[in-house]
């Protein structure tokens, strides 16, 4: 039973396993490539200098995604602080700190049809959302790490669907809509 | 009443949509399919609406190598750290660097050793240190510590082997200078073998950062169960196998299923006696599987009930070796 692999590699292995995933989901709340980006980056450089020894621990993929939601909690707050944005259009949410950047102009499309997506739900029922769509957490596992109950999870999963719902159908009159205009153009 | 309706079927189809609907919510889900013939048309939106929204997210590329070469740059490949610490020194003025040299050879000596020191010389001995933590130190073997903890870290440093039984305290991690190996801990139970050249740790409880002495980069985390064993630099880690690691802290040994053979093995290295099966024994009867446990009892008396189970008998020769042979 000899398992020996090195920090180096479990490292790397983490890495390339989740970097991308994490940066979605940054991306969900910074709305932004590059930043999205800079933060887990930043993430990954403080889990190596800070706590190598979580590399080895089963539980590394949670503790990478809170680090990840709060560098960027953290993020929006100094901006926010800096008086960079003020999110008129934004969802309306008491938890404003988790409200992304929707001021933003110069998002690429697929950014900003992701932002839109996403930015119909509330910031807690989107951040369930991600941890089981996208990080593939089970509902009790989200459940255990946002420290509420199972049934609150199903709450905001079945409330993503409806909003989603709602929005697509929205989207869908504005595209039929648009189709009557298009020899105009 | 209706909207209640709907805000749970949402809730069914979710958790459908995610894998996790249980039977209940498969028949109350069902139920409502059937209910009107509009209902699976509805349920097979919401399943690719979903499935879009999860595309979109999914589909946003992120180019993780080059990341990695950045990250990497950051942290796995710095190393060489000490190098590039003189070519900084360079920049400054000599004086300036003569006095920092200066500065860290008083500084080297000011670092003060440890203030107390236990060896167990006649036999095991307990140690309780200043966090609360219980060290059993085992005979002959040395640990030295401070009367009161300072700064960061608990330091404490060993020579030989001792079970700490560390309080825990997150602020203040627990580090043992352990000869050839390093031990970092925050609070948890562990068995800690050391001299110059080698180290064992075996974790009963919590979890354990061994290290090789300087190489900070070569370590294992344990966790419970687990044991690993640094020589040559070289560290392995497996299960804990031997269920008698603790033998010399609590005077019980406890087998279960395991072989004749085995058993008889570890009873030679533990009382440190020639012990041997006979050659005339059947190969079966050595690789019996025996389940027993003692006490505190002397080898004699542990040998008589070994064999009364495994059907043989012991006798002792000159030069107080021992024999097991059939009977």
């Amino acid at each position: 039973m000899h398992h020996e692999k090195t920090i180096e590699v479990l490292y790397k292995e983490l890495f390339e396993k989740e970097y991308a995933n994490a940066c979605r989901f940054a991306l969900s709340f910074l709305t932004d490539m590059h930043m999205a980006e800079d933060a887990v980056q930043d993430v990954f450089i403080k889990l190596w200098e800070q706590k190598p020894e979580m590399l080895s621990s089963p539980g590394i993929k949670y503790y990478l995604i809170t680090s990840v939601r709060n560098k960027c909690i953290s993020i929006l707050r100094e901006q926010k602080s800096k008086g960079v944005f003020y999110p008129e259009n934004a969802p309306e949410s008491n938890e404003e700190h988790l409200t992304p950047l929707y001021h933003k102009e110069n998002l690429s499309l697929q950014e900003r049809k992701i932002a839109d997506a996403l930015g119909q739900l509330p910031p807690v029922c989107r951040e369930v959302f991600l941890m089981v769509k996208l990080h593939g957490l089970s509902y009790k596992q989200a459940a255990e790490q946002l420290e509420v109950s199972v049934k609150t999870i199903e709450n905001h999963m079945g409330k993503a669907l409806r909003i989603f719902r709602d929005y697509t159908q929205k989207v869908a009159v504005v595209t039929y809509l648009m189709s009557f205009f298009k020899p105009v153009f | 009443m209706m909207n209640e309706m709907n805000v749970q079927i949402d809730e069914l189809i979710a958790k459908k949509l995610c894998g996790e609907n249980t039977p209940e919510d498969d028949a109350v889900l069902q139920e409502w399919l059937k209910a009107a013939p509009d209902n699976r048309q509805i349920y097979d939106k919401h399943a690719k609406q979903w499935m879009e929204v999860e595309a979109l997210i999914k589909g946003v590329e992120f180019d993780t190598a080059a990341a990695w070469e950045k990250v990497a740059a950051k942290t796995v490949d710095v190393k060489a750290q000490p190098a590039r610490r003189i070519i900084s020194l360079k920049s400054i003025s000599w004086a300036a660097a003569a006095i920092l040299v200066v500065g860290v050879l008083l500084y080297r000596v000011a670092v003060p050793g440890y203030s107390e020191e236990v060896f167990a010389e006649n036999g095991n001995m307990e140690v309780v240190l200043p966090d609360d933590t219980h060290v059993t130190l085992h005979k002959g073997s040395k640990l030295a510590y401070n009367k009161t903890f300072i700064g960061k870290e608990r330091k404490v440093s060993l020579e030989g082997e001792a079970f700490f039984k560390v309080h825990r305290d997150e602020q203040h991690p627990f580090v043992i200078d352990a000869q050839a190996a390093r031990v970092q801990v925050l609070g948890t139970a562990f068995d800690l073998k050391c001299n110059e050249h080698a180290a064992t740790v075996a974790v009963v409880e919590g979890r354990v950062k061994f290290s090789a002495g300087d190489d900070k980069n070569t370590f294992v985390v344990l966790t419970k169960g687990q044991q690993a064993q640094l020589t040559n630099d070289k560290l392995v880690s497996s299960a804990i196998e031997d269920e008698n690691f603790l033998y010399w802290k609590t005077g019980i040994i406890s087998y279960h299923e395991r072989e004749l053979q085995a058993v008889v093995a570890q009873l030679s290295e533990i009382f440190e006696k020639d012990i041997s099966l006979a050659g005339t024994m059947p190969v079966d009867q050595a690789h019996q599987l025996i389940t027993v446990s003692f006490d505190g009892q002397g080898l004699e008396p542990i040998l008589s009930e070994i064999c009364l189970v495994a059907r043989c008998r012991w006798e002792k020769g000159p030069g107080d070796k021992y024999n097991i042979s059939p009977r």
